[in-house]
This record gives structure tokens, C-alpha cells and sequence, in this order.
């Protein structure tokens, strides 16, 4: 059941209609009941058994964390309980990935060991909810959080299906109260609600996959096109992952809305980021705020960390003994990222590793630019400025995607190497639009759809709230806004016989 | 105001889904493929421009027939007025549901000749990408004209063929809402804007030599026939005999109906009582070739179907037929039936070198 299906909707109408009429303190029992059936929906009853393997030790853990008085012994079972889950995941996400890199080593060091490929079916949403699940236990274990008594309840945040797909990889502090207290139906609330999954899915499917047509045309055949080809499908593919994603998100969000359960916000105009580090917490800020919080901050304030600092602050001066320690944590957080990605090379590196590079870069020449934005008095809070700098943000971003975009890391190199070998500005006409795998029509909606985006991701960032906006105005402008989004997700939107309903691309991580 | 939020304005939200779901049927018929153009004009001549009684013979049938039979020669020949329904791939399910619409619309006709061709295909399967007859299936949805008689098509596409297609079939944007790019006057205006002088004909000006079909009168051979064809073909032909219309169950010229063919045909006939005239017997072709000068070498623009040559030739033979197997009237010289004339005169100047040495 893909989030973009007519049975999808026709199952949260049916939810949301038990939803509210149902007894109030029963109602997250139904979300429960309807999140299970999602999953099975999803990929099959089989596959529960990795779900309730992660609620359990989710229920478990936590209480026993919490019961223990012993510090030595809460670490131990948080230790554990992390290996387990961590182990859970490789072994149904990252098996083939470890395969190949056993071959790769045995092929080095000439050992007669070759494995096979192994492809294990893994269930839907395992990467955001074992996060979700880390980070529970984490908390309870800090004291932060008390754990959650009823095994059901439990099970419900770990499961909760408008965020199964594709997250946003949630805390359980930031939705406790308005999963489990039964909300009461709010006709204001579920309107909106309604207008946020119609303005996702015209990002997915009018925009979205309409650009995936032009990205798989040029990267399914990279042997045939280089240069401006792959510069500007490199593009395209920018402007398909943010609509894919944010068009996913605004669908799940808008579901979870709709309940009356808040979700946290995963983008808030990412490619408007002056830099790489900005970009981060404008991008997938969930994951962003995970890291930070469960993996780099207890990284940077372990002993082992702090007794690094303080020998490299002694030995080569304040500004080393503070900037290597964070830049060797930033190296296994970026790794964790890019394998979290995918178990690929390519994804280590163009999700991952490149952006520890960058943002490497810029903390250790910070001095230097500074130095060198002084020398020629440039004003860098001038809007040229900061446009240069969002369009250097956005070009930098591009260069891990022709790795996304590209079958494997190898093949990314090939193609970086081809587009910067050929120069072929003129393949860029509206004549050519074909070999994109497009025609004009489908060129001028792309365009006018990522202007609406634009348009709207200005007033956001302004501070403009537009569904508010729009749900201020007259009910006849309401409507023409709210079935113009309809009818142009039905008529433009790429669905239907011939085409393969792509899923969402963070669906797949 | 809390009160305010909890409460469902009801009325706002039924008018929304009204005009939602009005909208969503326009979009559907906007864009749903056309493919039945030409014969949506007919019907739209057939229930705007004439009179009820205007027809009093229905041709009814695939390809073939609307190859074969251009009612304007008919009645330039005979004076008998008729209308070509024919449509490619044309199924008796939807010709069963098309009779027992018009009926109900209150049209009357005195003959309604039900070409055969469809009975020897097997393979029609609804549902299917690509299938030779799935136009056929969804076009039969675009002619019926009332929603109910769409519905009980659909419904007996489903009995029959064990499949789901109600969605499908119904409200088929999921297929056609591509097309926004591609729509055409057509699309806009599917009832036509001109009148067409062929009435549902087609007329074809390429030819093809083709071989005659071989019957040597061996009763002993038969052939499977489509059971879901034969059903609707018995159906319709009771649903006929109830209304007092005289059936008439053809087979046009073409180069591969065998003995085995026709008798069955000719069994099913037989037990539903009803003609059967199928013109590739020795004795029929034998007439038209003889007579009317139909030619295996010119008359045809492919394997199974006369060209405008052809077409005009049988035309004659089958008005003259009708003439003498039917009591029909002969409506040349009343005033209503006029315009018939200057259809006449219009296609002959269509299409001289077929009405040339007429």
C-alpha cells in the first residue's frame, strides 16, 4: 500500500471516520489496530515479527533501564539493547552491503572466501523506527524521559503508520501527549490537514516523478550522454529529491494532522541554505537532530574525546585541539549517515562522507575565507552575497547527487568524469527536450511547479504561513484552491497504466 | 468558539463533494480517448436530428459492416431508411445493451441486422492492456448514452468475463488522464459539428486482392464459437422478437469463411429462429458477382474488408434484399426524407470515382 495509492486514502478516511467515533480513551487503541494493518498492508504478516522484535525490546529495555539503580548496569542494558537493534537493522538492510565487502577483502588479501549475494526482504520504516526506538531508550536512560508502562501504548509510537513510510524519525517526547490523549475532531484542523496532503502529493507526483522521467532518462544511459546532460539532470534530480521528500512529508504529516497528532517538521527550505551545515538542519532535520543529540554530543563529551581535546589544545594551540576532535566525530556521524542512506559505497559517500569533507573544509579555511571576505571589504550581508553563497551551497549538494543518481560509486566517478570532459551547452533547448525523455508540456509544468514551490518556500521563509492564509479567505477560494490542487494531482500527475508507481525515494532508506 | 470548531458544517462539505465528484465526471469524459468519434456523431444524429421513427433499419455490427453498408446508398437504391451503428471490434454484449437503450428511448425500428463476426473470436478478453478488443470494451461505455445502461454493461462484463472493471470502465482516468496534452477538437466537441453523409459508413479507396472465401456446402464441419458473443447474440435477439422487430443475422464478404463457420453460425440461427444471410455462399457470392460485379481483385482494401468500391456495391445488393425479404417502406419523395437526396448527391461528389459511373 504505497502513501500515494487511492487505497491508502481510502484507508485513512475509513480510520480517521472510526478515529472520532470512536470512544475517546479507546482511540489510540484504533490508531494501534490501524497501524498494524498498515504494516501488513505494506509488506506482508510476515514480516512482524521484525516489528514486534523492536516494540518488545523497546518495552523491555526501557523498563529495566529505568528500574535499575546501578549506572553501570543501565549502560550495559542501553549497550546491548542498541547492538541488538543496530544488529537488526544490518541484517536486514546492510547484509548484502557486508557481503560485498567481505569479497572485496578477500579479493585484497587473496582469501578463498567468497559469499554469495544475500537479499533479505527488510520491513517497511526499519530505518526511521530503529532510531526512533534508539533514541527512546537513550532518553529513558538519561533520566529524561519515564518509560511507557502499557506494552501497547509502546507498540503504537513505535508503529504509528503515517510516519512508517519515510519517517520523520520522531521522539517520543515530541508525541506522546497527542498520540495517546484521543483528539477531538477539529473540522479547521482536518481541512488543513486535507490541504497539506494535497499540496504533498502535487510535489510527488506532478513535479516529483515528472522529474524522475528526465533523471532516469539521462542516468539509466550515462554511457551515451556527458557534459550539460549530466550537469542538468544533476539538477533535476536536486529539485526531484526535494519534492519527492518534502511531498512525502507533507502527505505524512498532513495524515498524522489530520488525527490530531503533531509530527515534527522534517524541511524548512533547505535549498535556501547559505551552507552546508545550514543545510543540515534545514534538511531531513530529524535525522539531523538525531545524530546531533544520540550520536555527535556524546561523542564530543566522551572521556576518551575530551582527553583528545585537551592533548591537542596543549600540543598545537585552541584552535586544533578544538576543531580535530569535532572533525574526527563529524567523520563517524557522516559515515553513520551515508550508511543509513544505503549499504553502498556510492551512498556513504554522496550522503555522507562528501559532506564530512565539506563541512571539514569550511571549519578548518573558515579563517581564511574570513580573511580573504575582509581583504576584498566584500559586505557579506548583502543579498548578491548571500545568494552567491546559496547557489555555491546548492552546486556543492549537486556533486554527491550525481553519485545518488548513479548506479554505483564507480559509476558516479565515470560520470563526474564525463560531464566535466565534454562541453555541449547547446543540448540545453527546448529542441532537445526529447532526449531528456520529456516533451514541452511536461517541461512547462516542471516549470511552473517548481515556481509554485518557490513562490511558497519565499513566503515561508518569510515567515507567511500559507495554509493559514488560504484557509482565511472566502469558502469559494478555499474551494477553487483546494480542487484546483486536486484536479491537477489527477490530470498532471504521473500515475496510471504504463508507468511503475515509483515510490518515495527516502522510502527506500 | 470551541463550539464552533467541533461542529461539522455539513451542508459546505456535501456541496464540496458534489462539486467534486460533477468536476471529476467532466474531467473523466474530457479526457477519456475518443476512440468512438465518428460513431458518437451518429448517435447524436440518431437522437437530436431525425425523428424517432426515422430508421427502419439498424445495422449493427464490427468493422466489417460499416465497410460493408452505407445507408445512403440503401436508400438511394431501395428508399428503405437505415443507420449504420457499426463500430470496430463491436461486441453483442454492448449491441444488447445499445437495442435495449434505444428501445427504451422509445425509437422503433423494423429490422435490425446483427453482423456475426465477433461469434469466431475467442479471444476477448476485457481488462487487458494492448488486447485487440479492449477499445471495443471502454468504447461501449463512452456510446451508451444513460448512466444506467453504462452501468449494467459494465455489470455484465464482469459476470462474464470473472473480472473487475467497474472503475476501470466507469470513471477510466486513471488510464486517460495523460492525454490533457493530446485533446483535440474531437475531444471538446465528440458529437461532431458536420453531418456526416456516410451515416456511420466507411468508405475505403485502397484496394487489395484478395482471395474468395471457399464454402463447398459440407454441413458435417463446425467450429468453436464465442460462448460470451453467442449469449448476448440469443439475448438480443429475444430482447428483438419481444419488441416485434424482425432480426437478421449477417456474414459480409471476406476471404476466410469456411464451411465450418457458417454452419455454426448457421446452427445458432437456426435454433433462435431468426435469418441468416451470409454473402460468402456460392450461391450469394455468386449474385454479387454476377450481378452488382463485386470484385476478389478491386472490391477490397484488405483480407476482411470492401473498400469504397465494395462497399457501395453491397449496399445495392442489401437494400435490393431488404426490399424483397421485408415488407419496408419506401420513403424516396416524402418530404422528411429529403435531405436523404442531397446526402446522396454530397457523397457521391465525396467520393467520384466510386459514384462516377453511377
Amino acid at each position: 500500500m504505497t502513501i500515494t495509492s487511492l487505497s491508502f486514502f481510502g484507508f485513512v478516511a475509513l480510520t480517521l471516520l472510526l478515529y472520532y467515533i470512536a470512544l475517546k480513551q479507546k482511540r489510540w487503541f484504533l490508531l494501534l489496530v490501524a497501524s498494524i494493518f498498515f504494516f501488513v498492508a505494506s509488506c506482508g504478516w510476515k514480516m512482524l515479527i521484525y516489528l514486534f522484535f523492536g516494540i518488545g525490546l523497546c518495552f523491555f529495555s526501557a523498563k529495566q533501564i529505568a528500574k535499575t539503580e546501578d549506572p553501570k548496569k543501565k549502560k550495559q542494558i542501553l549497550f546491548v539493547s542498541i547492538v541488538l537493534l543496530l544488529l537488526e537493522l544490518a541484517g536486514l538492510k546492510y547484509l548484502s552491503f557486508f557481503t560485498t565487502l567481505s569479497n572485496i577483502f578477500s579479493d585484497l588479501f587473496n582469501v578463498q572466501w567468497y559469499m554469495g549475494e544475500i537479499n533479505i526482504l527488510a520491513p517497511i520504516g526499519i530505518s526511521y523506527y530503529t532510531l526512533s526506538v534508539i533514541g527512546y531508550l537513550t532518553d529513558v536512560y538519561r533520566g529524561e524521559l519515564k518509560p511507557q508502562e502499557n506494552c501497547f501504548k509502546m507498540a503504537l509510537f513505535v508503529s504509528y503508520f503515517p510516519q512508517m513510510v519515510s519517517g520523520p524519525i520522531v521522539r517520543y517526547s515530541e508525541m506522546n501527549k497527542t498520540l495517546y490523549q484521543g483528539n477531538e475532531f477539529d473540522y479547521n484542523n482536518v481541512k488543513s490537514a486535507f490541504m497539506r496532503i494535497v499540496w504533498g502529493l502535487f510535489k510527488k507526483m506532478v513535479i516529483a516523478d515528472r522529474l524522475a522521467i528526465v533523471v532516469s532518462s539521462v542516468f539509466s544511459n550515462t554511457g551515451q550522454f556527458g557534459g550539460f546532460y549530466i550537469a542538468v539532470t544533476t539538477i533535476a534530480f536536486a529539485f526531484q529529491l526535494y519534492a519527492d521528500f518534502s511531498g512525502c512529508m507533507d502527505v505524512v504529516l498532513g495524515v498524522s494532522q489530520a488525527f490530531g497528532v503533531k509530527l515534527p517538521e522534517n524541511f524548512r527550505q533547505p535549498y535556501f541554505s547559505e551552507s552546508l551545515s545550514e543545510f543540515w538542519r534545514r534538511w531531513h532535520i530529524t535525522l539531523g537532530s538525531w545524530v546531533k543529540d544520540y550520536i555527535l554530543y556524546p561523542l564530543l563529551k566522551s572521556n576518551r574525546f575530551q582527553s583528545i581535546s585537551k592533548k591537542l589544545k596543549k600540543k598545537y594551540g585552541k584552535k586544533v585541539g578544538r576543531n580535530l576532535p569535532t572533525i574526527i566525530g563529524l567523520f563517524f556521524v557522516w559515515s553513520f549517515i551515508g550508511l543509513w542512506h544505503g549499504g553502498s559505497f556510492k551512498f556513504i559517500f554522496a550522503s555522507g562522507l562528501i559532506h564530512w569533507f565539506w563541512i571539514s573544509s569550511g571549519m578548518v579555511l573558515s579563517g581564511f575565507f574570513e580573511k580573504v571576505n575582509e581583504f576584498f571589504k566584500f559586505d557579506t550581508e548583502c543579498f548578491s552575497f548571500k545568494l552567491f553563497r546559496k547557489v555555491r551551497t546548492f552546486l556543492t549538494l549537486c556533486i554527491g547527487f550525481i553519485f545518488i543518481c548513479s548506479q554505483s560509486f564507480v559509476d558516479g566517478l565515470r560520470s563526474t568524469y564525463r560531464m566535466i570532459k565534454t562541453f555541449n551547452p547547446w543540448v540545453v533547448s527546448l529542441g532537445n527536450l526529447g532526449s531528456f525523455g520529456i516533451n514541452i508540456y511536461d517541461f512547462v509544468l516542471i516549470l511552473v511547479g517548481l515556481l509554485l514551490i518557490l513562490l511558497v518556500s519565499i513566503k515561508k521563509e518569510q515567515g507567511m504561513e500559507i495554509r493559514k492564509w488560504v484557509l482565511s479567505q472566502n469558502i469559494p477560494f478555499q474551494w477553487i484552491v483546494l480542487l484546483g490542487g486536486i484536479f491537477a494531482v489527477i490530470i498532471f500527475g504521473v500515475y496510471g497504466p504504463g508507468y511503475d508507481a515509483s515510490t518515495f525515494i527516502y522510502g527506500g532508506f | 468558539m470551541e463550539n464552533n470548531k467541533k461542529q461539522i458544517p455539513w451542508i459546505r462539505l456535501l456541496s464540496f463533494v458534489f462539486i467534486f465528484f460533477f468536476l471529476l465526471i467532466q474531467v473523466t469524459q474530457l479526457l477519456t480517448s475518443k476512440d468512438g468519434e465518428q460513431k458518437q456523431e451518429i448517435d447524436y444524429l440518431f437522437y437530436n436530428e431525425f425523428d424517432k421513427s426515422f430508421a427502419d433499419v439498424w445495422l449493427m455490427g464490427s468493422s466489417q459492416t460499416y465497410c460493408a453498408l452505407t445507408p445512403t446508398v440503401i436508400y438511394h437504391e431501395s428508399g428503405i431508411s437505415s443507420v449504420n451503428f457499426s463500430a470496430s471490434n463491436q461486441t453483442m454484449v454492448y449491441v444488447y445493451y445499445k437495442i435495449q437503450e434505444m428501445l427504451n428511448d422509445g425509437f422503433q425500428p423494423k429490422v435490425v441486422v446483427l453482423d456475426c463476426v465477433g461469434l469466431r473470436t475467442l479471444s476477448q478478453e476485457p481488462g487487458e492492456d494492448g488486447s485487440h478488443f479492449e477499445n471495443s470494451f471502454r468504447r461501449g461505455v463512452l456510446l451508451l448514452n444513460s448512466w444506467r445502461s453504462k452501468i449494467e454493461y459494465v455489470c455484465a462484463l464482469e459476470d462474464e468475463y470473472n473480472g473487475s472493471y467497474f472503475g476501470n470502465y466507469l470513471f477510466p482516468l486513471e488510464r486517460f488522464h495523460s492525454r490533457w496534452s493530446e485533446l483535440g477538437k474531437g475531444d471538446y466537441y465528440p458529437k461532431g459539428d458536420k453531418i456526416s453523409v456516410e451515416m456511420g459508413a466507411l468508405l475505403d479507396t485502397r484496394i487489395k486482392e484478395i482471395s474468395a472465401s471457399k464454402q463447398n456446402g459440407d454441413l458435417s464441419l463446425k467450429c468453436e464459437l464465442n460462448p460470451h458473443e453467442v449469449k448476448y447474440l440469443l439475448k438480443t435477439i429475444d430482447l428483438l422478437k419481444q419488441n416485434g422487430v424482425d432480426v437478421l443475422v449477417v456474414k459480409w464478404p471476406d476471404s476466410y469463411t469456411d464451411d465450418a463457420l457458417h454452419n455454426s453460425i448457421q446452427e445458432v440461427c437456426t435454433q433462435a429462429e431468426v435469418d441468416f444471410l451470409d454473402l460468402n455462399t456460392p450461391n450469394v457470392s455468386k449474385i454479387l458477382q454476377n450481378q452488382y460485379t463485386l470484385s476478389y481483385k478491386t472490391d477490397f482494401y484488405n483480407y476482411d474488408h470492401l473498400n469504397a468500391w465494395g462497399n457501395e456495391k453491397v449496399s445495392r445488393f442489401f437494400g435490393k434484399y431488404l426490399e424483397q425479404n421485408y415488407s419496408l417502406p419506401d420513403h424516396r419523395g416524402e418530404s422528411s426524407y429529403v435531405f436523404m437526396d442531397t446526402y446522396y448527391k454530397t457523397l457521391a461528389q465525396s467520393y467520384p470515382e466510386v459514384f462516377e459511373s453511377k
